[in-house]
This record gives C-alpha cells, sequence and structure tokens, in this order.
C-alpha cells in the first residue's frame, strides 16, 4: 500500500468531521472516493495532504509512518492534489507553470535550462497536453489546466495524486482526454484518489471505491461489483425523520411557469407556486437552480415559454420588471450582488424602494424610522440603522436583504441558499421570518443544496437536473434518500433503500 | 448580554464609523486651518474680505466642475474630458456670438451642447465594461480636435453685452461664485435628497447590487454625465466671461485639477462614497495653497509642489474601507 490511514478522527468544536476513517490506496490503482455533502470527503482529503491535523489516528505514506503531515512533507513524500480550480499562474507559459517553485537557478537566475525544458516537455506529452509549451497557462481550456495540474505532479514525482471533482468542469470530450490520462498514470504505477459526485464515472474509472457517510466509510468494495443504487444507498444511509409541522392552507397561484426554457441550460421548467408556500428546489451544482432565479428575477434572459405572476403574462426583462410585479431575489453571493457593503443599514434596506416625500424628495427621517422598524423586527444585531454591512455578521447582513423585499412589499420571494455562510443562530431567526412571510401570504421560492434546511422550511421541493425539473418531493419526501437519487440520477426507488438498508 | 451594554456596544460602533466617515474631513479643515493661521500671521492682506472673496473667485470655475466630477466619482465613474468640454463651450459660445446670436441664446445652446456631449459619453460609458478612463480620455482628444474645427484661433469678437455679466453681483456675491453657489447647493440636495443621488451611491458601492435592486443603470449613467456636462457648460460660459475671449485651449488641465479637488475631498475612484462637503473643502484647500503662497511672495513653482504633496498626502491619508 502507497497510502494507509487509520481510525482518522477529526472534530470542529461540537461538529464530527470524521469519526474514524479507514482507506488504502495501492499503486497502479484509482481509487474512488464518494459521499454526499458533508460526508467528510474534504476533510479527509485535507488531513491527507497535511493541510489539517488529524484528532488521531494513523497514516503511512510510502515509507513514512505517522500521526500528521504537513504540507510540505506530503508533497515531499510524493503526494499531490489537484482541486477543480487549478491554482495556475495564467501569464506564464506551460514550461514556467510546471516548474514553478522547482527551477534550477544558474546564475542567481530563475530562468528554465534547457534540460529542464525538454524534461518538461515531455512529461506535457506524457499527459496529452498537445499545446506548444510556450503556450500561456491562461490560454488553456479547463480541461487542459486540469492536465497541466497533473503534469507539474507528475514532474515533481508525486506517486500518490488526489483529484477533486475533476471532471466538473468538463465537456464530454474532454472528460474522456482527462479519463485516458488518468488510466495512462496508473500504467505507470500511480495510486489515485479520484472524489466525484457523478457515480457512473466513478464506476468506470475506479478499481476500488470507498463510499463515506457522516465522517465514516462505510463501504469499500471493487468497482466491478458495485453499482449505483449500491453506492447511493451507502450514500444515504438512515433517513432523516421527517418534519412533523402541519400542512398549510394555500392560497391563489402567485407564480406560474409552463415550459420555460433558455438555450444556456433550460429546458421545459413548469412549476406553480402559490401564495402561503414554501417551494423548495434543488440539485447538485450546474443544475440550473441558481440559472432559474436569474431568469425569473430578470438577470439572465428569459427566452422561452410562458410565466404568469397573480393570472397576468410577465416577461422578465430587467431586475425592475421583476421588483413592480412584487418579486424579490436574496441572491447566493450577497456582499456581491446585494449589499452596499460601505452604505447604512437604512440605506441598504430602503434601496428597492425609496422613501420619497410628496416632492419626490427621500424623506430620510421616515427612511430612518422605517428601517429602524425592519431591523427591530428581524433583530439585526447590533440594533442600529447607521451601522454599514461590513461591519455586521453573515447573518445579519442577510437580515439586511431580506428586510429589503419586505419593505419593498414583495409578494413572492425567491431566496438562493439563504443561510449559506450564516451562524447557526441567525440562520433559525432567517428561515422563522420566511416562514412568517408565507404564513402572512407571501409566495417564497427557497433554492438550496442544503437538504436540512429545505426540511426545515419547505412544503414542497422540485429537484434540477441538467436544466430540467426530474422530480417533485412533497413534505414527507424532503430526504437525502429521495432528492440524492434525483439529483444524480440513480433509478432508483426510496423504498429499495429501506430494504438494502433493513 | 444585557440591554445595557448592547446600547453601548450598538453606540461605540455606530460612533466609529462616524468618525471613520468624517476623518478625512476633520483632516483637511485642520490643514485648512494651519495653512490659513501661518498666511494670517505672516500677511494682514490675508484676513480681509476682498483676499476671501479673490480665493473664491479663483476656484469657483474649478469648483463647479468638481461638483459634477463628485456626482460621477460617487458612482464609481470619471470624466477626463471636462477641460475639453469647457474649451468646447466657450469657443462655440464665443464663434456664436461673432456670428450675432443674442447671448442668452449662445449661452443656451453652448451649455445644452456640453450637456449633450456629457450624455453621450455617459452612454458610451453604460456601454462599456470598462472603467470608463480610457474612454473619457478618447472623448478629451477629440473634443480639442472638434474645438479646434470651430475656431482655430481666439475668439475676441465678444458683445460688451455679454462681457459685462462678469460684474453682476446677486446676492452682493461676484456672478462665478453666486453660481458655484447654486452649484454646490443643488449638487448636495441631488446627492443627499434624490433617488438619483441615492443611485449613484449604490452603484459605486456595488453595480450589480444596485441592478439587482431595480436600478436602471445605463439610464443613470446618461443622466449623471449629462449634469456634470450641464456644469462643464456653465463653466465654460463663465470662463469666457472672464477672460472676455475664447481660446481652444482654455479649458486644459481643468478636469484634473477638478479630480484631484474631489480626490482630496475624500470620495475614492472606486465610488460609493464621498460627499460635497468633503470636495468643497478639497476646492478651497488647493485654492488658499495659491493664494497664500502667492501672499507670502514664494514662487508659483513652489505652488505646484505643495499642490501636489497635498494630494498625495490627502490620498495616502484615506481610509481604505
Amino acid at each position: 500500500m502507497v497510502l494507509k490511514a487509520t481510525g482518522l478522527t477529526k472534530s470542529y468544536g461540537a461538529n464530527q468531521a470524521l469519526r474514524g476513517v479507514d482507506i488504502q490506496v495501492a499503486s497502479g490503482q484509482i481509487h474512488g472516493l464518494v459521499g454526499a455533502n458533508g460526508a467528510g470527503k474534504s476533510t479527509l482529503v485535507k488531513v491527507l495532504s497535511g493541510a489539517i491535523d488529524p484528532d488521531s489516528g494513523s497514516i503511512t505514506l510510502g515509507t513514512w509512518s505517522g500521526s500528521s503531515l504537513t504540507p510540505r512533507s506530503a508533497h515531499q513524500l510524493g503526494l499531490a492534489c489537484i482541486y477543480q480550480d487549478p491554482g495556475l499562474a495564467p501569464h506564464l507559459d506551460l514550461v514556467a507553470n510546471v516548474l514553478l517553485g522547482q527551477e534550477a537557478t544558474r546564475f542567481g537566475s530563475l530562468l528554465a535550462t534547457a534540460r529542464q525544458r525538454s524534461a518538461v516537455t515531455e512529461i506535457l506529452r506524457t499527459v496529452g497536453l498537445s499545446k506548444p509549451s510556450e503556450t500561456l497557462a491562461g490560454a488553456l481550456s479547463p480541461a487542459e489546466q486540469q492536465l497541466l495540474e497533473i503534469a507539474k505532479a507528475l514532474f515533481r514525482d508525486s506517486r500518490v495524486l488526489i483529484m477533486d471533482e475533476p471532471t466538473a468542469a468538463l465537456g464530454e470530450k474532454e472528460r474522456r482526454q482527462l479519463f485516458e490520462v488518468v488510466r495512462g498514470l496508473k500504467d505507470r504505477g500511480a495510486a489515485i484518489i479520484y472524489i466525484s459526485h457523478h457515480m457512473d464515472e466513478v464506476l468506470d474509472l475506479c478499481d476500488v471505491v470507498t463510499v463515506m457517510r457522516g465522517g465514516q466509510t462505510v463501504l469499500h468494495q471493487s468497482a466491478d461489483k458495485l453499482d449505483v443504487d449500491t453506492m447511493v444507498t451507502a450514500m444515504i444511509g438512515h433517513e432523516i425523520a421527517a418534519r412533523t409541522t402541519e400542512p398549510r392552507e394555500l392560497g391563489a397561484p402567485a407564480l406560474q411557469l409552463r415550459g420555460v426554457g433558455q438555450a444556456a441550460g433550460l429546458s421545459d421548467i413548469t412549476l406553480d407556486l402559490s401564495s402561503g408556500e414554501v417551494l423548495g428546489v434543488t440539485g447538485l451544482v450546474g443544475s440550473g437552480r441558481s440559472r432559474l432565479a436569474r431568469v425569473l428575477f430578470g438577470i439572465e434572459s428569459f427566452e422561452r415559454g410562458d410565466i404568469q405572476v397573480f393570472g397576468t403574462t410577465y416577461k422578465p426583462r430587467h431586475p425592475s420588471d421583476a421588483i413592480k410585479r412584487g418579486i424579490g431575489l436574496v441572491p447566493e453571493d450577497r456582499k456581491k450582488d446585494a449589499l452596499l457593503m460601505g452604505l447604512s443599514a437604512a440605506k441598504n434596506i430602503t434601496l428597492a424602494r425609496l422613501t420619497r416625500s410628496v416632492l419626490g424628495l427621500l424623506n430620510l427621517r421616515r427612511e430612518r424610522e422605517t428601517a429602524a422598524r425592519w431591523v427591530d423586527h428581524l433583530a439585526v444585531v447590533p440594533p442600529s440603522t447607521r451601522i454599514a454591512p461590513n461591519a455586521l455578521s453573515g447573518g445579519n447582513q442577510q437580515k439586511l436583504v431580506i428586510a429589503r423585499w419586505m419593505h419593498a412589499g414583495s409578494r413572492i420571494l425567491i431566496l438562493d441558499e439563504p443561510s449559506q455562510g450564516v451562524d447557526v443562530g441567525a440562520r433559525d431567526q432567517i428561515l422563522g421570518a420566511v416562514r412568517n412571510l408565507a404564513d402572512d401570504g407571501g409566495a417564497i421560492l427557497v433554492i438550496s443544496q442544503d437538504i436540512e434546511e429545505l426540511q426545515q422550511i419547505a412544503d414542497r421541493v422540485l429537484v434540477m437536473r441538467g436544466g430540467r425539473i426530474v422530480g417533485e418531493l412533497d413534505r414527507q419526501h424532503i430526504t437525502e434518500a429521495d432528492i440524492i437519487p434525483l439529483a444524480m440520477g440513480a433509478n432508483v426507488q426510496s423504498s429499495q433503500y429501506t430494504e438494502a438498508l433493513t | 448580554m444585557t440591554g445595557m451594554t448592547h446600547a453601548i456596544t450598538t453606540r461605540r460602533a455606530e460612533l466609529a464609523q462616524r468618525l471613520s466617515e468624517h476623518r478625512s474631513k476633520i483632516a483637511l479643515l485642520l490643514v485648512i486651518g494651519t495653512i490659513a493661521a501661518i498666511t494670517a500671521f505672516k500677511s494682514e492682506v490675508f484676513l480681509s474680505w476682498a483676499n476671501f472673496e479673490n480665493i473664491l473667485v479663483q476656484c469657483s470655475i474649478i469648483g463647479i466642475l468638481a461638483m459634477g466630477t463628485t456626482l460621477l466619482m460617487v458612482s464609481g465613474g470619471i470624466d477626463l474630458s471636462v477641460g475639453s468640454g469647457v474649451s468646447l463651450a466657450g469657443v462655440l459660445l464665443a464663434t456664436l456670438m461673432a456670428d450675432g446670436w443674442s447671448p442668452l441664446i449662445a449661452v443656451i445652446a453652448a451649455i445644452m451642447t456640453a450637456s449633450a456631449v456629457g450624455g453621450a459619453t455617459g452612454f458610451l460609458a453604460a456601454k462599456s465594461s470598462h472603467h470608463p478612463f480610457v474612454l473619457t480620455l478618447g472623448v478629451l482628444t477629440l473634443l480639442q480636435g472638434v474645438t479646434l474645427l470651430v475656431s482655430i484661433s481666439p475668439v475676441t469678437d465678444i458683445p460688451e453685452s455679454f462681457i459685462s455679466i462678469i460684474d453682476w453681483r446677486p446676492l452682493g456675491l461676484p456672478l462665478v461664485v453666486f453660481v458655484f453657489g447654486v452649484v454646490v447647493v443643488v449638487t448636495h440636495l441631488t446627492l443627499t435628497y434624490t433617488a438619483l443621488g441615492r443611485w449613484l451611491y449604490a452603484i459605486g458601492s456595488s453595480e450589480s447590487a444596485a441592478r439587482l435592486s431595480g436600478i436602471r443603470i445605463d439610464a443613470v449613467k446618461v443622466v449623471v454625465y449629462a449634469i456634470s456636462g450641464v456644469f462643464v457648460g456653465i463653466g465654460g460660459v463663465l470662463m469666457t466671461a472672464q477672460l472676455a475671449s475664447a481660446q481652444p485651449e482654455m479649458g486644459r488641465g481643468l478636469e484634473l485639477a477638478a479630480i484631484a479637488a474631489v480626490a482630496v475631498g475624500g470620495t475614492p475612484l472606486a465610488g460609493g462614497r464621498g460627499d460635497v462637503l468633503g470636495t468643497l473643502l478639497g476646492v478651497l484647500l488647493l485654492a488658499l495653497i495659491g493664494n497664500s503662497l502667492n501672499l507670502l511672495s514664494i514662487t508659483s513653482s513652489w505652488q505646484f509642489v505643495l499642490q501636489g504633496l497635498v494630494i498625495v498626502i490627502a490620498v495616502l491619508a484615506q481610509r481604505k474601507t
């Protein structure tokens, strides 16, 4: 075994990210690592690459054995990580990127020697990067950047490669090219840990698969004895208890979409959202969940289909169209897309509906009073209308954004990952405020990949994959067991999991 | 946390924020006070009303341009063409009057032209995805050329009825100072009490957040560059009256003086912050340096050195966030 870890544990405060992980990777083997979000994959990678120290457990890497690594020692022992977003220097050429930090110094200069150059060119050929070696890294496609990262690892004589979602940004053809290279590495005796959300990809490429769940390795099996359903079952584990709140009365239809589509990545979206309802939308990254919000709010082009808002046709062209129809958006990246970081809370809250007096001039006193009511209502801390968002925590920033739309009188509120980057206490307050909005007759669309969040507030959840809605789940079925197979494309009934687990 | 300590923490946070907002103004006032005190100590002329009026007259036209530039810079924009806009407005005005147009109509035509040029620049700035620095640098050169096409030589054939307006003293103030005062008030009201002003701050803070709050960014940009254009036109008219002539180079460099005053006044190039009071102090400080050195009989070469130093220090001293 080139890499062997036993009994790894790691906790962050009360949250136990790893609870006894065992993994063994042999040379000449591609080892798939799969698990739902939060299963502990990233923590494991960080421990193996020396970025964090485990609380207990032991690691063997090559001839070295011990309890924890540092990034430097992991590197020297021949371990390299390749991430989704390669850390390349875009303005340097291919050779310079591969050599970065390893240049032979000659006469004090850092220029590559002819010998190094030819060595690098040889490696570039091995990984199938056919571009001339003077090409700048910035000019490469995402797939080629991945290949360049692999070349860097090879040049450093890495015998263990950890690849984290390498195909996330790649098209089909590029994916195949990458697979060829990975198989080539395996034939040369490298040990590869391959992390992916795509089950079919893992089965296709890997020799052995380890499934993680809740910080543990729950399944270890050679790939030819596995199928997608077995892996997904292992990933999900036991069902989480369903939420117990009572179903509520729904009001009139607020938002109706019929066959809404867009060339860039939405097709045939049909959905109904009623007043008083909280509708969840979930899916993997790239499933189109955020794009749907952006189209509805007039940020991205609306191309096909029909949208009705409170029974009248709506063709979004600009966010101001959406706001006029009573739609608000709490975007995923609130610092960039919602907040005025240096301006007062009052100005942030009233931006979408300024407090104007008779002459059309701003009434600053009324602005402060109105804002103070929202600050109080949503329990913003510190309770001030003068403080700017850059002095507030993530949760309190989010409250300002929600207050903006409550103040604007939005009757349809779209929230994209509402509790991302929000601490636990504020999260409950925010989700509570959203829930209250629905109870007061608001129509809420919550886009989230946080299943717990959806369980907490959604009445219904739509699952998206590849720009389409692939499933609708009622309140009782907002569970990982129901969502994950739909989101990942496994064809299984949730009852099968229950059987498999009992 | 108890209610009491909570309230105190909130007050303290508010106070800290206000202090950092006004820090640059307090510093500017201190510098202005120091220079004034030194000059007053060495020269008895300095503290006379006549000298104060003199300072105001000298900084009025730059001040008017700086007000337009404040509006632009708060929204994260900039217009390097205001100086050559002044030349164009002045030369156009003088040429029209020399051709026998009535001064009133010629003044209106000059201001409207400058405003239209501003609006067009704003349209281009809105359509371009880059910072308007280079774009307006291009407009600067373009307007220089257009001005030379209108008249390649100075226009001096200007009716007395127009030149005499410079002697008007509304409210007892020299005309340029009076107009400057009106522009200051209008700019302050626009920034503080109108939706447009709020939108400018929003766009300067984050264009994306402004757009997602329903603000029509392109329209706002056209309007704000056009307003700045009106101020440019007014500057051209006043300068022509002051000089009793117009020449194609008359506005050269004014844009840099205006931008310097705005920057010294605490408006960052990135926008989202800034106000009229800051710019006003910036304009006064730069004018005061010139006046003081004059009164202290120090060579005018030092004026540039000192003004340059003030700009550099002021920008270095500004808060980051």
